[in-house]
C-alpha cells in the first residue's frame, strides 16, 4: 500500500512523543511504550492529533522496544497495547496507515561493541513478529546509528514478515552516521535490500539536514524521508525546549520537499503543529516519484563506490590458488598476514577487495565468513565475496556490512537459482559470467547473449540491471590466437548495447606464456580502451599500475594529469633509496628498518650460517638496544620497532633453517586473559621475543583460561597480560589452573595493574615489568 | 555534544609521556590518523554533591570512597562528564594492531594523548575552577561504579556502552567527575 501510495503523491509522517509524554507527565526514565498500557488514552490522543494535523502515518509508540530489554510475552503485550491506541485514532479518519517503529538496542554490533549480529537480529525479530500479528502496514527502521545494526533490522523486518518498510538513519555534523557510514553508503544499503524509502531523522532540525538530503537525492532511485528535530534542544525553566517554530519548521520542510523529499514528519521535540505547517506549505508543491539513477554501487560499512565513471581496480591477492603464505594463514585461522596483504593493496589504491578462500583442505564457509569479517573491521573498502560455495556465499554476505560485490554468478541455470535470492534478500552487486550450460560461448555475440539472458532472468526477481556487471571472461591466447579480440568485442558490445558494466580477470589472457606481464598490461591498455569498468589485477605489479594511470591521464579522468604525477614521484622517490650507502644488518636492526633487515638477512643468508647470523649479528643488536633502553637513550617505540626489525631478520632465517617449530618445549604461549581486550603490551612482549628467536603461540585477547590451559601443553612458559583490575581474577584463575595440571610450567604476567608483590600473591614466577623483562624470563626458562 | 575535531589539537607533552618519553616525531604520521579519524563527542550533567558517611552521593546513590570524598571535599557541585573520540578511532587501532606492534603502539599512544586533551578542551570551555579530575578506577572509587555514571551522564547518547568487564566502548572514553570550586 505504501509503495502505491509513494507512486503517486508525498506522504506525511507523524512526529515526536517524547515531549508530549513529558508535557503529559511522564517521569524521567520512564519507558514510552509503557504508557500503551497504563496511559493508552493518551496516546491514542497524541495519534489522533497527529492524524488531524494531516499525518498520514502514525508510527507506533514501541521505539525502545527490542528483545534485549523485553522478554517475548511483554513485547507481544506491549505491541497489542500500542497497535491499539493508534488503530482507535486511525479508525476516526480514512486511509490512515499505522507504521511499526522500530528503533536502535544502543548497543554496538561486534567488532565496535559486544553484541552479536545475530543476537541483535533476534533482538528485532520478535518485535516484527509481533507486529504483523497487530497489523501494521509497513515498518519503519529508525535513529539507527550504525549500518550494520540498520542491517540486522532489515533483515529481522524480511525474514519475519513480508512488510514493507522504510529505513532512516541519525547523520551527524560530519554527515555521516556515529560508526561513519555515509548517506551514498546508506543508501546502497537500503535500496539494494529491498526498502520502500530510505533517509534520516533525528540529530538537527531541518535546515542541517538539507547537505544530506542533497546527496540521497543524487544517489537514491526510492524515495527519501526526511524527520528532522524542531531545531536543537535548550533547558529554560528546568523544561528542554527545541528552538524551531511550526512555522519556520513548516518554511524549511518546503525547501526540502522541493529539493524532492518523498516522505516527511517530525522527530524529537516536534508537535502536531509542526506537521500541520508542513503538511499545509508543502501540499502545493508538485511531486514526482524519483528517477532511477543509473548508477552501479557496492558500499562498505562507510562509503560506496560506483562503476562506470571511471575505472575500478579490485585487488586480486587474498585468494589462496598459488599463495602459500595464504594458505597457510588460512588453515591456521592466523588472519593477520591475510589483513596485512588486504591493507597492502588499499595502500596502492585498489578501491574494492577480492575475497576468497576457496582451499580444498578447509570448511570454507567459515573461514569466509571470518575472513569477512575481520576485513571488514579493518579496511573501509568494499569487499568482493568470491566463492562458487553458495553456503559460504550466503554466510558472508549475511555478515557484510554494506552492500557487497559477489563474484560470482554464470548463465547457467543452477547458478542463477543460487545466486539471485541471495542478492535478493542481501542486497548486492554481482559479477555474471557469461558461461552457460552449453559452455563458453566462442564468439563475441554468443557472450553477449549469456549476458543478455542474466539479465532478464534477474529482471524476474526485481534485481535491477544496474546491479549486474558481466565477466565476459579473457581466456588465454596461447590457446586460441582471436581469444582476446573476442573478450574485447565482447565488452563493448555488452556496453553499447546492453548497457551494463564489465570487468575481467586480466591475467587469464597470458596463461601459458612467458612474461606475462607484458601481455597482460598490453591487453589492460586495450581493454581499458574499450570502455572496461573493472579489473581483477594484482596491484603491486607495476606494469599494471603504470598502465592504470597513464590510461586515466591520457582519458581525461585525471585532471592536470595531478594523480599520475603523484604516482610517478612515489616511483621516482623508491628507485632513489635503493641507491643508499649500505648498511649492515646490526645497524638496520637498531634503527627499526624492518624492509632493509630483511633483504641483508636474506643477502647474508646466502654464504653464512644461519646460527652466525643469528648469534654474531642478530642478537648482539637486540642486546645494544636492550642496553640504550634501559639507560633510556632508547625509548619503547624505536625499541619495538628494532624488535619488529629483528623478526622480520628472522622470518627470512627460517626458511633457511631446518623446520625445528615442532619443538613444544621451545615454545611459549601468550594471552590476554578473559574479559580484558587490551593487547599491545602482549604484543610487543610477541614482537620482542620473536626477535629473540623464540616461537610464541598467540591466543589473542579475551581468552578462556581452559583455551590457554589445551595451548599450553607441552610448552614451560606461559605468557599473562591483565591491564585492568576487574579482570586480574581471570588472571588468577588461569594460573591455578594452569599449575593444576602442569606441575613444572613456568609462569610470566604483566600489565599496568600488576606490581612485583601482586604478581607473587597471584601465583606467577616471573613480572614482565618492562619489554625485556619477559626476554629475560624466557632465556632464563628455555635457555637461549 | 559534538566538537569539531578540528579544534582538539594532541597535546604534545601528553603524547611524549605516552611514548615513554620518545621524541613525538615518531607518531607524526600516527597522529595525522588519528586526528583524521576522531569523532569527538560529549555529554556533561551538572549535580550536587552531597557528602556521606563513607564518600559522597552525586545524585546516582551513595559512592563509598574515601578517595572520591576527600577530592570533593570544598565541593558543592561537580561536573560529571563522559567524552569519547568515536568508534573510528577503534576502527583504526584494529588496522594499525594488523601492521605491527609499532604501528599499533604509536596510534595508541596518540589516540590516548587526543582524548585526554579532549577532556582538557572541555574542562577549559567550563570556564568554572575545578577539582582535579577524579574517575571510577582511581584510587579506591571503584570501577563499579562506572555503569552508574554512564547512565546517570545520559551516555547512551554519544554511543557509549559498557562491557561486562566494565571496559568502555568506543575505548577511547573518558568518564570523569570534576569538582567545582567556588
Amino acid at each position: 500500500m505504501i509503495r502505491e501510495l509513494l507512486k503517486e503523491r508525498r506522504i506525511y509522517f507523524d512526529g515526536g512523543f517524547g515531549s508530549l509524554l513529558q508535557e503529559k507527565g511522564i517521569k524521567p526514565g520512564e519507558p514510552s511504550e509503557n504508557w500503551n498500557i497504563t496511559h493508552p488514552e493518551v496516546i491514542t490522543a497524541i495519534h489522533r492529533e497527529y492524524f488531524e494535523a494531516g499525518a498520514d502515518v502514525a508510527t507506533t509508540n514501541t521505539f525502545g522496544v527490542n528483545a534485549l530489554k523485553y522478554s517475548e510475552d511483554e513485547i507481544d503485550k506491549i505491541l497489542y497495547a500500542a497497535f491499539s491506541c493508534a488503530r482507535k485514532a486511525a479508525d476516526e479518519f480514512d486511509g490512515k496507515l499505522i507504521a511499526y517503529d522500530l528503533g536502535p538496542t544502543g548497543k554496538l554490533i561486534k567488532p565496535m561493541g559486544n553484541l552479536d549480529f545475530e543476537d541483535a537480529v533476534n533482538a528485532f525479530a520478535p518485535c516484527v513478529k509481533a507486529a504483523v500479528k497487530y497489523g501494521a502496514d509497513l515498518v519503519i527502521i529508525e535513529t539507527m546509528n550504525d549500518s550494520m545494526e540498520t542491517k540486522a533490522a532489515v533483515l529481522a523486518v524480511k525474514e519475519n514478515s513480508d512488510l514493507p518498510f522504510i529505513v532512516s538513519n541519525a547523520y551527524d555534523e560530519r554527515q555521516k552516521l556515529m560508526t561513519g557510514a555515509d548517506p551514498e553508503a546508506m543508501t546502497a544499503l537500503a535500496e539494494s535490500m529491498g526498502a520502500a524509502a530510505v533517509g534520516m531523522n533525528c540529530s538537527f532540525g531541518p535546515d542541517k539536514m538539507i547537505p544530506v538530503l542533497k546527496r540521497m537525492m543524487k544517489a537514491a532511485s526510492i524515495p527519501v524521508i526526511v524527520m528532522p528535530n524542531a531545531g536543537l534542544p535548550k533547558i529554560e525553566n528546568g523544561r528542554t525546549v527545541y528552538d524551531i517554530t511550526p512555522d519556520s519548521f513548516g518554511d524549511i520542510m518546503a525547501e526540502i520537499a522541493e529539493l524532492g523529499a518523498a516522505v516527511l514528519g517530525g522527530c524529537c521535540g516536534t508537535t502536531p503543529e509542526h506537521i500541520r505547517k508542513t503538511r499545509e506549505k508543502t501540499e502545493k508543491i508538485p511531486y514526482a516519484y524519483p528517477e532511477r539513477k543509473n548508477i552501479c554501487v557496492v558500499s562498505s560499512y562507510s562509503k560506496a563506490v560506483s562503476f562506470g565513471e571511471r575505472h575500478i581496480l579490485i585487488g586480486e591477492r587474498i585468494n589462496p590458488t598459488g599463495k602459500k603464505k595464504i594458505k597457510e594463514a588460512l588453515l591456521n585461522h592466523e588472519y593477520t598476514y591475510i589483513l596485512q596483504e588486504g591493507l597492502k593493496q588499499e595502500e596502492k589504491g585498489v578501491h574494492i577487495l577480492d575475497v576468497n578462500a576457496g582451499l580444498p583442505s578447509i570448511d570454507e564457509k567459515q573461514a569466509l565468513t571470518e575472513l569477512v569479517y575481520e576485513l571488514q573491521s579493518v579496511t573501509s573498502l568494499p569487499l568482493q565475496i568470491d566463492t562458487k560455495d553458495y553456503d559460504a556465499m550466503e554466510s558472508a554476505m549475511r555478515i557484510y556490512n554494506g552492500k557487497p560485490l559477489v563474484n560470482s554468478v554464470s548463465g547457467e541455470q543452477d547458478s542463477m537459482d543460487r545466486v539471485f535470492p541471495l542478492v535478493k534478500k542481501y542486497g548486492g552487486a554481482v559479477i555474471a559470467l557469461t558461461i552457460d550450460d552449453n559452455g563458453i560461448p566462442e564468439t563475441a555475440r554468443g557472450r553477449y547473449e549469456v549476458a543478455a539472458k542474466i539479465k532478464k532472468e534477474a529482471e524476474k526477481y526485481g534485481i535491477n540491471s544496474n546491479d549486474i556487471i558481466v565477466d565476459p571472461l579473457a581466456m588465454t591466447i596461447s590457446s586460441d590466437s582471436e581469444s582476446a579480440l573476442v573478450t574485447l568485442d565482447a565488452v563493448r558490445m555488452i556496453k553499447e548495447e546492453l548497457g551494463l558494466n564489465t570487468s575481467l580477470g586480466v591475467s587469464n589472457i597470458s596463461f601459458g606464456l612467458p612474461q606475462r606481464n607484458i601481455v597482460n598490461s598490453t591487453f589492460y591498455a586495450m581493454a581499458l580502451n574499450t570502455g572496461l569498468s573493472a579489473a581483477i589485477m594484482n596491484p603491486f605489479s607495476d606494469e599494471m599500475m603504470n598502465v592504470y594511470y597513464a590510461f586515466n591521464a591520457l582519458s581525461g579522468k585525471d585532471r592536470a594529469c595531478a594523480e599520475y604525477i603523484g604516482y610517478a614521484g612515489e616511483k621516482n622517490e623508491a628507485k632513489v633509496e635503493i641507491k643508499k650507502d649500505s648498511i649492515t644488518l646490526s645497524y638496520a636492526i637498531e634503527k627499526g628498518l624492518a624492509e632493509d633487515a630483511a633483504k641483508l638477512a636474506e643477502i647474508m643468508a646466502s654464504d653464512m650460517e644461519v646460527m652466525d647470523i643469528v648469534n654474531g649479528h642478530i642478537i648482539p643488536a637486540l642486546n645494544h638496544a636492550g642496553k640504550l633502553f634501559e639507560e633510556k637513550t632508547m625509548f619503547l617505540p624505536q625499541l619495538i620497532m628494532t624488535a619488529e626489525a629483528a623478526g622480520k631478520a628472522f622470518d627470512v632465517l627460517r626458511k633457511h633453517m631446518q623446520k625445528d617449530t615442532s619443538d613444544d618445549s621451545k615454545k611459549i604461549v601468550l594471552a590476554t586473559v578473559k574479559g580484558d581486550i587490551h593487547d599491545i603490551g602482549k604484543n610487543i612482549v610477541k614482537a620482542m621475543l620473536e626477535s629473540y628467536g623464540f616461537y610464541v603461540v598467540d591466543l589473542g585477547k579475551d581468552v578462556e583460561p581452559d583455551v590457554i590451559v589445551e595451548a599450553a601443553q607441552g610448552c614451560r612458559l606461559v605468557g599473562l597480560s591483565a591491564l585492568m583490575t576487574t579482570t586480574v581474577p581471570a588472571m588468577e584463575e588461569t594460573i591455578k589452573k594452569l599449575r593444576a595440571r602442569y606441575s613444572g610450567i613456568k609462569i610470566v604476567v604483566g600489565g599496568a595493574v600488576l606490581t612485583e608483590e601482586y604478581s607473587k600473591e597471584i601465583g606467577a614466577d616471573y613480572y614482565g615489568g618492562d619489554a625485556m623483562d619477559t626476554v629475560r624470563a624466557a632465556q632464563e626458562v628455555l635457555g637461549q | 555534544m559534538y566538537i569539531d575535531k578540528s579544534l582538539i589539537k594532541t597535546d604534545t607533552r601528553e603524547l611524549k609521556q605516552r611514548l615513554g618519553g620518545a621524541d613525538i616525531s615518531i607518531a607524526s604520521d600516527a597522529l595525522k590518523k588519528v586526528e583524521s579519524a576522531m569523532n569527538p563527542r560529549y555529554v556533561l550533567r551538572l549535580t550536587d554533591v552531597v557528602h556521606t558517611d563513607e564518600g559522597v552521593d552525586l545524585g546516582f546513590g551513595e559512592i563509598k570512597s574515601s578517595n572520591l570524598k576527600r577530592n570533593l571535599r570544598d565541593c558543592r557541585t561537580a561536573y560529571l562528564i563522559c567524552i569519547t573520540i568515536g568508534t573510528e578511532i577503534d576502527g583504526l587501532l584494529r588496522r594499525e594492531s594488523v601492521m605491527g606492534p609499532s604501528s599499533q603502539y604509536l596510534a595508541d599512544a596518540c589516540a590516548s594523548a587526543a582524548v585526554e586533551t579532549a577532556v582538557d578542551y572541555v574542562q577549559k570551555s567550563l570556564g568554572v575552577k575545578t577539582m582535579a579530575r577524579f574517575a571510577p578506577g582511581y584510587g579506591d572509587f571503584s570501577i563499579e561504579y562506572q555503569k552508574a555514571l554512564l547512565e546517570f551522564t545520559g551516555a547512551g547518547r554519544i554511543g557509549v556502552s559498557l562491557t561486562d568487564s566494565n571496559l568502555m566502548i568506543p575505548t577511547k572514553t573518558i568518564t570523569c567527575i570534576m569538582g567545582v570550586l567556588e
